[in-house]
């Protein structure tokens, strides 16, 4: 009975240590500085993106693409809904899996970092390119309000160089 | 009886000339044009020209010498060629690295193009006619069949200069009608129309990755797979020629002629034997309808299953000065100047369907030509002929390419003509020339949409031409 007692004890600290654990977890809010006392959810899009990959399409060299994401935070967490590449080349080609839905899920780990679901994308043209979904791991700079990741790679052979948005109206807190 | 034995030569002439009227290959000369001269012309290395007594090559070289030959002549010949031209030197991709290429579904397993091209020259046949026949003491009438332009090369299929050249060939066979009027025993004018024919085909890869590497993909591996390009145009085309001939003395000969420039607007088709990565270049789009091809250069569309080709290949202008002196009745020398407006050739440029697939600048020059030459009648059957001459090239150190890799040449000729006493009228004339041409260099950067590549190495040309003619008068 003693033993029953002393591992129920230990199941609720570690049911304890794992709240506390998500409890640590970041959230990510809407903090425009145009309305400090707005809502902590809502629309958000970046600016001033670029992504740099590599693909079978591109013979694995990089491409070099302008990214303007769009989505929506709820709960903590920003779900990328839109995705626009410009740029001359490839940038036109490639289609991006989970996008409009279920998006890509913008999760933070911490204050500085978190991790991108559903990331992948596909371009038909020879070699032809089937990439992702992966989840990807990205860094957050509050004071640049910039989303980064480098050398990230996605099943299918494609290589994240680099990504860098900007999104002034996002903001990662300890909840 | 008379008029009829006459009219039955003639037509035997004729049927000379007829037998000639094959389409024929080249023995170059600079550029790609080629001497238009029976085996006697040869034979002295086409010092004098056409001003050699009852010579019927004046029927196209100069039509006013043919005011000068008091009988029918018809002449044959039949030129066997053959020039080597080998390559030697390095090729590089547009990154700088060693030219190769790899499969197209394992593009990162490389392998380099080593080979140098194999024998890039060619032998060949050439079929020229002459016929020149008086009509009366003032006019006389010619008609020839003689190969203006022509230039073959040809490298394997897999050697390292892929991206600059494989395959080249351009023929043109011409049918002339001249005239010639004796304004006195020193005096003479001609004029004559040349109809011609003219076939190009040329090909070459297209490095699709390099293309790619040098626009849209900066660091693109260059030279995965192979996308062959084969272009074929042809054209039929008018132009016209003249000369004067003056003889100052009893043993003096000067002639000048002109042949004017032809224009020539060569169409056919062109296709591309595409790989997987080519085809999907040139036909995939996006979603606004542009092919990659387009993406990475914008008007560029290609075809892999052929359209239209156009381009053009003007014939040059070319004036010559040829001067002949009989020394006694054994010797006589002759000695020519021929000067070709190569300048007129500042590029090629393929279309289709009035987009420019690829203009590649060759900025030729002017040249001229210098040629000695003479005959030694050493019996009263037999004639001894040599010469030799000088021809510029009208290619640039810096626009040479292994598809037309020429340079200053020296041609050295021997020959000889026999009488065949036992058929009166009958000659036949031989000959040998051997051309020496300068070291080709080959230092040449390709076109951003060929895959930029580069060629540093050089051609060793030589070639060898055996004439043989048969002449008869009549």
């Amino acid at each position: 009975m003693k033993g029953i007692k002393t591992l129920v004890s230990a199941a609720a600290i570690a049911v304890c240590l794992g709240a506390a654990s998500m409890a640590s977890a970041a959230s990510i809010i809407i903090k425009d500085p145009d309305a400090p006392t707005g809502p902590v959810d809502g629309p958000f899009t970046t600016s001033a993106g670029q992504i740099v990959v590599k693909s079978p399409s591109s013979l694995q060299a990089p491409v070099t693409c302008g990214i303007t994401f769009t989505g929506n935070v709820s709960g903590g967490i920003a779900t990328i809904n839109g995705a626009s590449l410009t740029g001359g080349g490839l940038c036109a080609l490639p289609v991006l899996k989970n996008i409009p839905a279920p998006g890509w899920v913008l999760t933070a780990s911490s204050l500085t970092n978190g991790t991108v679901t559903n990331v992948g994308y596909t371009i038909a043209s020879f070699p032809s390119t089937n990439c992702g979904p992966n989840t990807i791991a990205v860094t957050w700079n509050e004071s640049t309000k910039t989303l980064s990741g480098s050398n990230i790679g996605l099943t299918g052979n494609c290589t994240i160089v680099s990504l860098s948005a900007t999104a002034p109206k996002l903001s990662v807190t300890n909840p | 009886m008379n008029n009829k034995k006459q009219q039955a030569q003639a037509l035997l002439g004729l049927a000379l000339v007829a037998g000639c009227m094959a389409v024929g290959s080249q023995a170059q000369a600079g550029g790609f044009s080629t001497p238009t001269y029976g085996a006697p012309g040869w034979g002295r290395a086409f010092g004098g020209g056409s001003l050699f007594k009852n010579d019927p090559s004046a029927a196209f070289n100069n039509p006013a010498a043919m005011a000068f030959i008091d009988h029918n002549v018809a002449q044959m010949t039949v030129d066997y060629a053959r020039i080597k031209l080998k390559y030697k030197g390095d090729a590089y991709d547009y990154q700088g690295n060693p030219a190769s290429t790899a499969p197209v579904d394992d593009f990162n397993n490389s392998t380099p193009l080593s080979g140098d091209g194999g024998e890039g020259g060619f032998t060949a046949w050439l079929p020229t006619g002459f016929l020149v026949m008086p009509i009366n003491d003032r006019f006389a009438f010619g008609l020839s069949q003689v190969v203006p332009l022509g230039m073959r090369s040809t490298w394997d299929e897999d050697w390292k200069g892929r991206d600059f050249a494989v395959d080249t060939k351009i023929e043109t066979v011409g049918l002339t009608g001249s005239l010639s009027f004796k304004v006195n025993d020193q005096f003479s004018l001609g004029l004559g129309a040349i109809v011609q024919h003219s076939k190009g085909f040329v090909s070459q890869n297209l490095n699709v990755t390099g293309a790619a590497g040098m626009s849209i993909l900066p660091g693109a591996p260059s030279g995965v797979g192979a996308n062959l390009m084969r272009v074929k145009v042809d054209n039929t085309s008018v132009g016209w020629f003249t000369g004067v001939t003056w003889k100052p003395t009893e043993q003096d000969t000067l002639g000048l002629n002109y042949h004017a420039k032809i224009k020539n607007k060569m169409e056919g088709k062109y296709n591309i034997r595409a790989d997987a990565i080519g085809r999907s270049f040139m036909t995939d789009t996006d979603s606004n309808g542009t092919t990659l091809i387009e993406l990475a250069y914008p008007g560029l569309k290609l075809y892999p299953d052929g359209a239209n080709a156009e381009t053009q290949l003007d014939v040059p202008a070319t004036a010559g000065l040829d001067w002949v002196h009989v020394f006694n009745d054994r010797l006589t020398l002759g000695a020519s100047a021929t000067w070709t407006q190569w300048s007129s050739f500042k590029d090629l440029t393929l279309k289709s369907n009035g987009n420019t697939i690829i203009e590649i600048p060759y900025k030729y020059k002017d040249t001229m030509m210098y040629s000695l030459g003479g005959d030694y009648r050493f019996t009263d059957q037999l004639t001894l002929r040599a010469g030799v001459a000088f021809d510029e090239t009208p290619t640039r150190n810096s626009t040479r390419d292994p598809r037309i890799p020429d340079n200053d040449r020296w041609f050295t000729s021997l020959g000889f003509g026999y009488d065949i006493k036992a058929i009166p009228g009958l000659v036949i004339d031989g000959a040998y020339s051997r051309q020496f041409v300068k070291e080709a260099r080959i230092k040449t950067v390709n076109q951003d949409r060929l895959g930029g590549s580069r060629l540093d190495g050089k051609v060793d040309a030589k070639g060898e031409v055996v004439s043989l003619s048969a002449t008869y008068h009549f």
